[in-house]
């Protein structure tokens, strides 16, 4: 029983390290990155290849593949995103040609991982993070696994609070609301997109990294099976909130261990598309969503 | 020339299956929605096809059974599709797709698993396929012409402005979505008659950047956009010979170069200088007449 | 010079002219009122002003500055605050996070809440509402609120797009008087409205634009007593 605790509390946590930046470039900055699967697999390719250059430890490679990660995001925006969107006659008009472009990125991303890796599975080396099993207050689990839960629930929390308190947090709301105005109040639009933008790449590698030590393998598709996922996470948590992502993907993870503990393994995949089409049909705009603030 | 034909007679027979998966796509993008839900009929036809024709299924019922297929759940996923704007919407097409991926994949009995389904009887030769891509065009043609064509038209350069004349959004959108399903069924299915196979692949990722690549190439200005765009979809591994395994890389490329510099497509620019040319050509005559004026 | 100047400016939509060769000059402490009926590119001058809205030839100055076409943003953050047509208050923040927020560019927290004690002082019935949400405010207190927010990034100048717009006469009344409070302060205030008789009574200057070209102007006393305004605005 504890074991199926310790898998769903792993797979939560990389579905919300995943799900987390997503949804906020989507809620803030109208950007669904369909790229962000393959900024997850380039944080893992990233990790290999800086490893095959000269043996490094996980406390090196894994800043520097977030730094990669974020930095494909970074240019993606100055790229694509931005010059879409100044062309647009209205922020909402550059929402579909900026979610094809991610496309057309990602395509870019997929090929040249294919070409790197010959359409083979590739392992990150071992003397990079030996993985063992520890225990922690009665449960078994691997070290990566209790890393990627302590990373999750950190760089998560660290993010939300971030959002909630600071100025740019406050900034970043209005920008979610409404752009021409934060322009007014001397936001710029621009500059926080590029923060946005780099936070959702890094985490999202972050993720890549740990997740391809964790099942000692990765490939060019290794994120893309994910992005249904995430659709579900960011159904249940509402576009665009951190808290809701985090809950969502625990949630998901808790249901999906569920349905393979309770059916079997083939529903795994299923329970995502499910609770996509059940949550859309009874509350079009996510289950923990609110509009409160709305005068009637 | 007769024996050019001969040579590539596979790549203009799939060239013309194409042209039918880019109407598909064209239908939809026209009233303002980016759904991939083409590429799920794509495939559950595809199967389909493949299935039946195991069993000696006629070929025409087997096409009737796709066009059915395809319709009725194309209006299902249409009428909760429209329940939702802009990216959500969107997304629900992708999660569809996604999910059609895992089953194809892990339901090996019926759809052969990654191998996917191989040595059927060929159906229609490259003389059938331009018949029906004739066929289908001119309808869209004539479609586009008419009164539902011209709401469209309205749809996509201004929402409101639709909506203020009395346009029904929500019942466009779903004709479009369900237009769509059938015409990417019908795609699937003579692709299968076509080649004689049915491959996991052709669920994938790199369908849905053929798709893109095709309708933002061909632009969504006309019925020719998608021709122009499947046609040159169609000749680019020739074009590449050298850099086969780099065609997803230079798709993508395509579709962020072309959303960013010259959003409306091919056909757009060709309706822009259509338009330049009878600007001038009105302004010419205007000069001539002049000098009769003044004398009269 | 005059704190704002703006000269020969030319904003299209498209194919279509909004504003074509207006010119105008704002004082510092003046407040001017934009006269005009709808359509008349008033709003559309102000987000030119701003940079919000691309102007296709003119320039724009502030403090001696050209500033013509620089990113919103960026001309905020020099002294031109811009108190947007229908207040646009970010309704899931609270009133004092709207206020914040528009101290977006004052990066000292002790100096953040030294204005906000001074906005609330200016406006006391922003205070009560302190922690309701900004979507919950009546069209008069969001008002409040979005002359507050703009005074939040210690302006020079504010250009204002019709404060009075939907609301009721005696709110009409407390925001006028609320501008007032403000050019007493100092900042010269550029306002757009289509109630005459309100901003008579806190204008000293009057453009009056038509199909997006000054037609007349002057100090109010003197434009108050034509017959063009007398008839189109004042409904004598």
């Amino acid at each position: 029983m504890s074991g199926y605790f310790v898998d769903a509390m792993i797979l939560g946590s990389i579905y919300a390290l995943f799900t987390v930046g997503l949804s906020l470039s989507w809620g803030i900055l109208g950007v669904l990155n369909l790229a962000h699967g393959s900024i997850f697999m380039a944080g893992a390719l990233s990790a290999y290849m800086i490893t095959s250059a000269g043996a490094l430890p996980l406390a090196v490679v894994l800043p520097a593949s977030m730094l990669v990660s974020g930095g494909l995001v970074v240019l993606m925006e100055l790229v694509a995103f931005r010059p879409i969107r100044r062309r647009a006659a209205n922020p909402l008009a550059a929402e579909l040609p900026m979610a094809i472009a991610s496309v057309g990125v990602s395509s870019v991303l997929v090929a040249f991982a294919n070409n790197f890796t010959a359409g083979y599975s590739l392992s990150l080396p071992q003397d990079m993070f030996t993985v063992s099993s520890i225990n922690i207050l009665g449960l078994t689990i691997t070290n990566i696994g209790a890393l990627i839960v302590v990373f999750a629930i950190g760089l998560t929390v660290a993010l939300g609070l971030y959002v909630a308190r600071s100025r740019q947090g406050r900034a970043l709301k209005v920008i979610a609301q409404d752009s021409y105005v934060g322009g007014l109040l001397g936001i710029s639009m621009n500059r926080l997109a590029l923060g946005t933008m780099f936070i959702s790449g890094a985490l999202a590698g972050c993720g890549g990294v740990l997740f391809s030590i964790h099942v000692n393998s990765m490939h060019a598709y290794m994120g893309e099976a994910l992005l249904l996922k995430a659709f579900a996470v960011i159904v249940v948590g509402g576009i665009g909130s951190i808290w809701g992502a985090a809950i969502g993907a625990y949630v998901l993870a808790a249901a999906e261990v569920l349905a393979v503990v309770s059916v079997g393994v083939g529903m795994r995949d299923v329970v995502a598309f499910v609770l996509i089409i059940v949550i859309l049909l009874a509350r079009p705009q996510g289950l923990l969503s609110k509009r409160k603030w709305q005068r009637s | 020339m007769i024996s050019w034909l001969a040579y590539y007679d596979d790549v203009i027979g799939h060239m013309f299956v194409l042209m039918i998966l880019a109407f598909s796509m064209y239908v939809v993008m026209r009233v303002g929605v980016f759904s991939v839900a083409s590429i799920g009929f794509w495939a559950i036809a595809g199967y389909g096809a493949a299935i039946a024709d195991q069993y000696d299924v006629p070929p025409l019922l087997i096409v009737g059974g796709a066009l059915l297929v395809s319709g009725v759940f194309g209006l299902l996923l249409a009428l909760l599709a429209v329940r939702l704007s802009g990216l959500s919407l969107t997304m629900v097409t992708i999660a569809f797709v996604l999910l059609l991926q895992v089953i194809v994949l892990n339901w090996e009995d019926v759809t052969g698993g990654s191998l996917g389904i191989f040595g059927l009887p060929v159906h229609i030769g490259t003389y059938g396929l331009l018949a029906v891509v004739i066929v289908v065009a001119v309808l869209l043609a004539l479609y586009e012409r008419g009164r539902t064509g011209r709401a469209q038209d309205s749809l996509l350069h201004d929402e409101q402005l639709a909506q203020s004349v009395g346009i029904d959004i929500r019942r466009q959108r779903i004709v479009a979505l369900t237009l769509s399903a059938l015409l990417g069924g019908l795609a699937g299915c003579l692709n299968v008659f076509q080649t004689g196979m049915m491959v996991s692949n052709e669920v994938g990722f790199h369908v849905v950047v053929d798709a893109l690549t095709m309708v933002i190439l061909g632009g969504t200005a006309a019925w020719y956009g998608p021709v122009i765009g499947a046609a040159i979809l169609a000749w680019l591994p020739q074009m590449l010979s050298f850099a086969d395994e780099w065609r997803l890389a230079v798709q993508g490329v395509i579709i962020v170069v072309v959303l960013v510099f010259a959003p409306q497509g091919a056909a757009g620019l060709i309706q822009r200088l259509a338009r330049g040319v009878a600007a001038k050509r009105r302004s010419s005559l205007l000069k001539r007449r002049e000098p009769q004026d003044v004398s009269a | 010079m005059a704190l704002l100047e703006v000269a020969e400016l030319d904003v299209n939509y498209g194919p279509l002219a909004a504003v074509r060769g207006l010119s105008l000059e704002l004082e510092e402490s003046q407040v001017a009122v934009i006269l005009g009926t709808n359509g008349a590119g008033k709003t559309t001058t102000l987000n030119a002003i701003s940079g919000a809205v691309r102007a296709r030839s003119g320039t724009v100055s502030f403090d001696g500055r050209n500033v013509t076409n620089s990113a919103p943003w960026k001309i905020s953050r020099s002294g031109l605050g811009h108190v947007p047509e229908g207040r646009r208050i970010v309704g899931p923040l609270t009133v004092e996070e709207n206020l914040l927020v528009g101290a977006y560019n004052v990066r000292s927290r002790g100096r953040r809440s030294e204005l906000i004690d001074d906005v609330f002082d200016t406006f006391p019935m922003l205070a009560e509402k302190r922690d309701e949400l900004g979507g919950l405010l009546s069209g008069g207190q969001q008002q409040m609120l979005a002359l507050g927010r703009a005074l939040m990034a210690e302006p020079r100048a504010l250009l204002m797009d019709e404060p009075s717009m939907g609301l009721a006469p005696i709110m009409v009344q407390h925001v006028m008087d609320a501008v007032q409070t403000i050019a007493a302060r100092g900042i010269a205030v550029l306002m757009v409205e289509q109630n005459a008789t309100a901003a008579f009574r806190v204008a000293t200057e009057v453009y009056l634009i038509e199909h997006g070209e000054v037609i007349l102007h002057g100090p109010v006393d003197q434009v108050q007593n034509s017959e063009l305004v007398r008839r189109s605005f004042l409904g004598i």
